[in-house]
């Protein structure tokens, strides 16, 4: 990241000393940055220089960079802002603070420094930059300095995921092994026979969850492989039944019920795996009936709705609406990866292995679908379910117009939000 | 021949030294707007922390408290030797004088995350319910929007975003009623002791009381553009009352003149 940040830099201010500087320079009324005389002696690098200032192709593509530039003189007088910059200048909020970072940078570069700022902003929305600034020499002398700013947020979150990857998948996956391992110590040693069978049932309930995790990695790793089956047209009514009837035993167990409601008349058809598309929605429900509180009511409800595209572009949705715990803003963007938790003390309790939901994203990706969430904590979580409906449907449901359209598509996620605020 | 020229003004030095002084007055603009920044951050900064319990960063926040201090002194010294030297009239005094009210707000709000920082701290350990967590995000998220909503009103001058924001406050006295309501029922549920309690409910009460600096923030920013504080309203109301009576005094007067 900052090998990339500081090779950009380099690029930028090599074309910035060579053609933006002079092209500056010769701006009438312009302090600074003359190059005219430096490059006369040569007529090549001379050549050079005049193709370059001259090439507005050059201008151009420094002022379109996604990164952000900003070159000074030496007296830290503006020179060039590109746009990606210009937020900085007379910025507000975060932006303000970055154009205070970007200040202290340049005062440090006019000085000879080259500094490195990171801005954290918490936002909304939350952003990670990094501000940095050289100075521009000519013959060993400060000439002005070119500044750079990045937005590394993706950056920053890739890595965070890929690392909490390895540290989760492997505490997963130990957990239970190295549990077993001194049960089965202790088992060898002990001669009571309690104690023996109390560690024996033990071992075999570690066996159970390490057996659960591999099953569910491998339903992830052909999930993820793509779509195995020819895909055939299924009502989502019967894949929602099936779902409910999987989790019938565990809803029981904690007094949830569970309310199936139809916002459509006929059945919602889509073309897909069957098995794929009820363990997505069965997965939904066993979350909801976990972290609801007992004796609270889960409400699944199926309907179409229309997106931008028009009729073609409609979708099948299905919304797991639980009354439970809700998520914590900070988690609800990363609960789809594997082994993600948002409380590993209370996962313990609950079970699961952690893959539930990256099981549920992966079908939906399989489908040309997608999932997402709406949570507030403590007032309850919405998954929402959008798979594309079957053209089977389109052509027989003559009601699917542009004119129902309209009235399908006002049930928008915010609505729900509101409702339950 | 130089190539360099001195950039030169025209007209006498005194016009020289006004464009310095309008140069001065943009950036303590800039200046207010690099302190709300600062301070607007300092929220979801301090709630993330409060949620995840984490206390080495709310020593960072605690500490990172002194520039905003510092900048706050700075800002003020630097309107008050603007107003000495300069002599500012009309709407340039007024701007000068909103900006030494409106940074103290903003201090102000700041240091109330300070506080949130210092209670969290008191009450480390303690097992928050969903819906408290709830109600602290949502109280937290309407405090930095009014915030961020009066300085957009400062910044651009906005005296009907500013008038609007007693209404938005409203959203987050609510949300301060609910909290009271939630953190009574989770302490006589025995979730949580009286002494997080106690802390939680002052907690809720910095929250609501940085909507109250956002809304004097936009008090200020309606004098600085009209000239008019609802404060004036309350004069004229008492001005009016003064009056209303001085005339029914001088009436009562006159009937008993009359009747004699």
């Amino acid at each position: 990241m900052g090998l990339y940040l500081g090779l950009a830099i380099a690029v930028v201010a090599g074309l910035l000393g060579a053609g933006l500087g002079s092209w500056w320079a010769r701006r009438p009324g312009t302090e600074g940055l003359s190059q005219r005389r430096t490059v006369e002696p040569s007529t090549a690098s001379s050549r050079r220089d005049v193709s370059l200032h001259t090439d507005a192709r050059v201008v151009r593509a420094v002022t379109d960079l996604e990164l952000g530039v900003v070159v000074t003189d030496a007296d830290g007088g503006e020179v060039f802002r590109n746009r990606s910059a210009e937020q900085y200048a007379t910025g507000r909020h975060g932006n303000a603070l970055v154009g205070a970072a970007l200040e202290r940078v340049i005062d440090g570069a006019r000085v000879g420094l080259s500094l490195e700022e990171s801005v954290d902003l918490y936002g909304p929305p939350a952003r990670n930059l990094q501000v940095q600034a050289s100075p521009l020499m000519v013959e060993s002398r400060i000439d002005g300095v070119v500044a750079a700013i990045e937005d590394v947020t993706e950056a920053r979150y890739n890595d965070r995921v890929r690392s909490d990857f390895v540290a989760n998948v492997s505490h997963e996956l130990r957990t239970p092994v190295g549990a077993m391992s001194i049960l089965a110590e202790t088992l060898v040693d002990s001669e009571d026979v309690a104690v023996k069978t109390r560690m024996a049932k033990r071992i075999q309930s570690e066996c159970l969850r390490l057996s659960e995790t591999l099953e569910d990695l491998l339903v992830l790793s052909r999930l993820e492989s793509g779509p195995t089956s020819e895909p055939e047209t299924l009502d989502m009514q019967s894949a929602v039944t099936m779902a409910v009837e999987r989790t019938s035993a565990a809803a029981r167990r904690r007094g949830v019920d569970v309310v199936v409601s139809k916002e459509t008349n006929g059945p919602v058809l889509v073309d897909g795996d069957h098995s794929q598309l009820t363990s997505a929605v069965a997965n939904l429900l066993d979350n909801a009936i976990k972290y609801s509180d007992e004796g609270r009511g889960i409400k699944i409800s199926i309907g179409t709705e229309s997106t931008a595209l028009g009729s073609r572009g409609a979708m099948a949705t299905v919304s797991v609406i639980d009354g439970g715990i809700g998520i914590p803003e900070a988690d609800r963007k990363r609960i789809f990866e594997r082994f993600y938790r948002v409380d590993s003390a209370r996962s313990r309790e609950t079970g699961g292995t952690g893959l539930g939901l990256a099981i549920v994203r992966h079908a939906m990706i399989n489908h040309g679908g997608s999932v997402e969430v709406v949570s507030k904590e403590g007032t309850g979580s919405t998954f929402t379910l959008s798979i594309p409906l079957s053209p089977t449907q389109l052509q027989t449901d003559s009601s699917f117009g542009e004119a129902n359209a309209e009235d399908v598509g006002i049930r928008d996620h915010r609505t729900i939000e509101d409702s339950e605020a | 021949m130089s190539d360099i020229e001195e950039p030169t003004h025209p007209g006498p030095p005194q016009v020289k030294q006004r464009l310095a002084y309008h140069r001065e007055l943009d950036d303590l603009t800039a200046g207010v707007l690099r302190l709300g920044a600062l301070a607007s951050e300092t929220i979801p900064r301090g709630t993330a922390m409060l949620l995840d319990g984490n206390l080495k960063s709310a020593q960072d926040l605690i500490d990172a408290d002194d520039e905003i201090d510092n900048l706050t002194l700075a800002l003020e010294d630097k309107c008050f030797s603007l107003i000495a030297l300069q002599s500012p009239m009309a709407g340039e005094l007024r701007r000068l004088m909103t900006i030494t009210k409106v940074v103290a707000e903003i201090e102000r709000s700041a240091d109330l995350m300070v506080n949130v920082c210092k209670a969290a701290r008191r009450m480390y350990g303690a097992q928050l319910s969903p819906t408290i967590r709830g109600l602290i995000a949502s109280m937290s998220t309407e405090a930095n929007k009014l915030l961020r909503l009066s300085l957009d009103a400062f910044a651009d001058e906005n005296v009907s975003l500013a008038d609007a924001l007693p209404d938005i406050d409203n959203e987050l006295d609510q949300l301060n009623r609910d909290m009271v309501g939630a953190i009574f029922s989770a302490h006589a549920e025995e979730q949580i002791d009286l002494a997080a309690a106690v802390q939680l409910a002052l907690i809720a009460r910095y929250y609501e009381r940085i909507g109250d600096h956002a809304v004097n923030v936009g008090e200020r920013v309606s004098y600085m553009v009209t000239g008019w504080l609802p404060e004036h309203n309350g004069r004229l109301r008492a001005e009016y009352r003064v009056r209303m009576a001085a005339e029914a005094e001088d009436a009562a007067d006159n009937d008993a003149e009359n009747e004699e």
